[in-house]
């Protein structure tokens, strides 16, 4: 018996190991992502000191909200636009790395930078380059050739367009990374054979390069989207969800209401529900990828 | 040389040693308030009293602690007590404190804060921080919202005092206009910034946010004149081509480069951060002039009292009188001179407004009169709902610069978001 209890033990000896930094990631994820939804279930706001279950209320006030309609929208131009343009403009620039240029090394070194920055860091420095003042950058610009100064936030589409720009330039160093990683092990006689085949170079990009590229593009899809869906620094810092809440995304909504409204249980709510909207989109990317992976074998 | 080494070995162990009685002082501040302060002299301020009252108090040990910025610092200090993890002191936002003494951890400081010393305090600081004959907090600075020009700008457009009325407020922003600047900014995204503001000129209008109970009543009678009153000037203003739409995403920090450039003939913020205009832009220094909106029913926008406090969480002896011992330092006059003149705040002590940083500076006698003269001086509601009424009131002005609400609408939006919730919450 004590044989056989010493030879299981052996046998799954691995679990010891993994165990500790499986309790670790679980605790710091599964916990307070579980605890959140529990939360979202009660009336727990921080002006007041007791809670109780109230369990679908704060569901009933988030789908009765009349502000929603508006937020999603906003939400979804914001994740759509940065997701698509920071995979283009990515794929774009590893293109470009991948190529013996003069430089690479530098200028990979630098495509990096973006990404080390804070978003709140990036938030000011768009703030500041789009300042409605004389002293914003891009007013300094215009000035040189006697336009007049421009008040970049007060428009709901400007502010959106900078906001998503900050989004982009701050992401895209993510996509050059991966896809450049991805691009590297795409073995150089398959363009080989496409050359004597006479196939040309967007041939070569739509038929061999996207298709070897599938499964990074689709983890920098899934990495894009759910990173752009929780974003609120630089949408807090950059323009605070306005003017009015042209600008004013679901994660934002959340810090809004956990930390200005105190309401910590509706914040948990729309919490939940981005973290639903997650788990729903990786999937549909999973399935995505593996329908497309069984019609091409 | 053995004599040596023993004596070396007994002098180090006696210097190592913590005295028999050592308190270790837990003190939680937010960055800006801390020896971390972004702002330097707020930083050295911090760094200077600390290392003082350490070597005035070699019992007691402090080890500062930093807490997140702005109301985010609220839910951690709750989540502390609820876990038993506060610290021994902290300075504490005026507007958390009663939500604090609920929590039933924040000491009382009757019996440690002499009355004559309490005196010398403006009894409102000291009401507004008093539950049940209790005061749970001892405030030591004071902000004030309004408008702030600069003094040369008003002269080259002929303008030698502040507006005394609401038709040479007009003049003024008319004169501004004319010469090509924008007359007034005033901060319009939705943040508890721009409801400061609002609130401000609602209570000059004779308004009133809750009742004695913590009802919200600012929708009802003529407390509804008030506010609509109070969002038909923001609207005027647009109309009138004297406050730009730009606004609605700006706080007051967003607006001073305005100000800065003289782009602004007057911006309306706050002397918190005044230092920080300073610094930014040093040829502001005594070229600064404010003065409260003059409203258009002959009356001013009111002061707001609020401000930073101490409190004191521990509640064993020990560490008790070692907070208190901290405190008691820090409100010293001179002591308390250097951090609220560094932070550019206004003291709630008339001792601290006869230190020549403050007696000898028109700029803060200009805010000491304000205060003196003011009709209303007022506190934020120190109830639950009041979050949710900032974050009603706010979210309206947007809408009502951009002209796609009304005055009465934005009342009744207003109402509605917050009678939904203090509904939802009576039934808790």
């Amino acid at each position: 018996m004590s044989r056989q209890i010493a030879t299981t033990l052996q046998k799954h000896q691995y679990i010891f190991f993994i165990a500790p930094a499986v309790v670790l990631v679980l605790g710091l994820t599964a916990y307070p992502a579980l605890y959140g939804v529990l939360v979202s279930f009660t009336n727990l706001n921080f002006g007041y000191p007791t809670s109780k279950f109230v369990w679908f209320d704060n569901y009933v006030r988030l789908a009765t909200w009349p502000a929603l309609p508006q937020v999603l929208f906003n939400t979804g131009v914001f994740v759509g636009s940065v997701v698509v343009l920071q995979l283009s403009v990515g794929l774009l620039a590893a293109l470009l790395l991948n190529r013996a240029v003069f430089g690479r090394g530098l200028v990979r070194s630098v495509a990096i930078l973006p990404w080390v920055i804070p978003g709140i860091i990036i938030a000011l420095m768009f703030q500041q380059f789009f300042s409605g003042s004389r002293l914003g950058i891009m007013n300094t610009v215009l000035s040189v050739f006697g336009l007049p100064s421009r008040s970049w936030f007060s428009d709901p589409v400007e502010s959106m367009v900078v906001l998503i720009l900050a989004v982009v330039w701050r992401g895209v160093p993510l996509s050059i990374i991966l896809q450049l990683g991805g691009l590297q092990t795409i073995p150089r006689d398959l363009y080989e054979a496409a050359a004597i085949d006479g196939a040309s170079r967007w041939q070569m990009l739509r038929y061999i390069t996207i298709p070897s590229l599938r499964p990074i593009l689709l983890i920098n899809v899934i990495m894009a989207t759910s990173g752009t869906l929780n974003h609120v620094d630089i949408p807090l810092a950059l323009t605070g969800g306005g003017p009015g809440r042209s600008t004013e995304v679901l994660a934002l909504s959340i810090y809004k209401q956990g930390f200005e409204v105190l309401d910590a249980s509706y914040a948990s709510t729309i919490a939940t529900v981005i973290l639903l909207l997650n788990l729903v989109l990786t999937i549909v990317y999973l399935r995505l990828l593996r329908a497309r992976d069984e019609l091409a074998s | 040389m053995l004599i040596k080494w023993i004596s070396a070995a007994a002098l180090a162990g006696a210097l190592l040693a913590s005295p028999a009685t050592a308190v270790d002082l837990t003190v939680w501040a937010q960055t800006d308030l801390s020896p971390s302060a972004s702002l330097g002299p707020v930083a050295e301020a911090f760094t200077d009293l600390y290392a003082r009252f350490q070597r005035e108090n070699p019992d007691i040990t402090l080890k500062y602690e930093i807490l997140p910025g702005g109301t985010e610092a609220l839910p951690n200090l709750l989540t502390a007590a609820s876990v038993g993890n506060l610290p021994d002191v902290a300075i504490l936002d005026s507007f958390w404190v009663a939500r604090l003494a609920e929590t039933g951890h924040l000491q009382p400081l009757n019996d440690l804060w002499p009355a004559a010393e309490r005196a010398d305090v403006l009894p409102a600081a000291i009401d507004t921080m008093t539950f049940d004959g209790k005061i749970y907090a001892a405030m030591f600075s004071n902000a004030w919202r309004g408008v702030f020009y600069r003094t040369d700008q008003a002269k080259s457009l002929g303008i030698d005092a502040p507006p005394a009325s609401w038709d040479e407020f007009l003049a003024f922003a008319d004169k501004a206009k004319a010469a090509g600047m924008k007359p007034i900014m005033i901060p319009g995204a939705d943040t508890e910034v721009t409801t400061l503001h609002l609130i401000s000129t609602f209570w000059g209008f004779g308004g009133d946010l809750v009742d004695a109970t913590g009802k919200p009543i600012f929708f009802e009678g003529a407390n509804r004149t008030a506010l609509e009153k109070t969002y038909a000037l923001y609207r005027d203003l647009v109309q009138r081509g004297l406050l730009g739409t730009e606004v609605s995403t700006m706080d007051e920090k967003a607006l001073r480069p305005f100000f800065y450039t003289g782009e602004a003939a007057a911006i309306a913020n706050t002397s918190s951060g005044l230092q920080q205009m300073y610094s930014d832009a040093p040829t502001l220094k005594g070229n600064i002039g404010v003065f409260a909106l003059p409203l258009p029913d002959g009356g001013r926008a009111a002061p707001i009292l609020g401000g930073q406090t101490w409190g004191i969480f521990a509640d064993d002896d020990a560490h008790k009188q070692a907070a208190w011992k901290l405190v008691s330092f820090m409100l010293q006059p001179a002591n308390l001179t250097a951090i609220d003149a560094a932070k550019g705040y206004l003291p709630v002590n008339q001792a601290v407004w006869a230190q020549p940083f403050y007696a000898g500076d028109p700029l803060m006698q200009q805010f000491k009169g304000i205060f003196d003269g003011a009709k209303i001086v007022k506190t934020r509601p120190p109830v639950p709902i009041y979050p949710t009424i900032s974050s009603a009131l706010s979210q309206q002005v947007a809408g009502i610069l951009n002209g796609t609400l009304t005055p009465t609408v934005a009342v009744d939006q207003a109402r509605d978001i917050v009678m939904a919730e203090y509904t939802r919450q009576s039934a808790r």
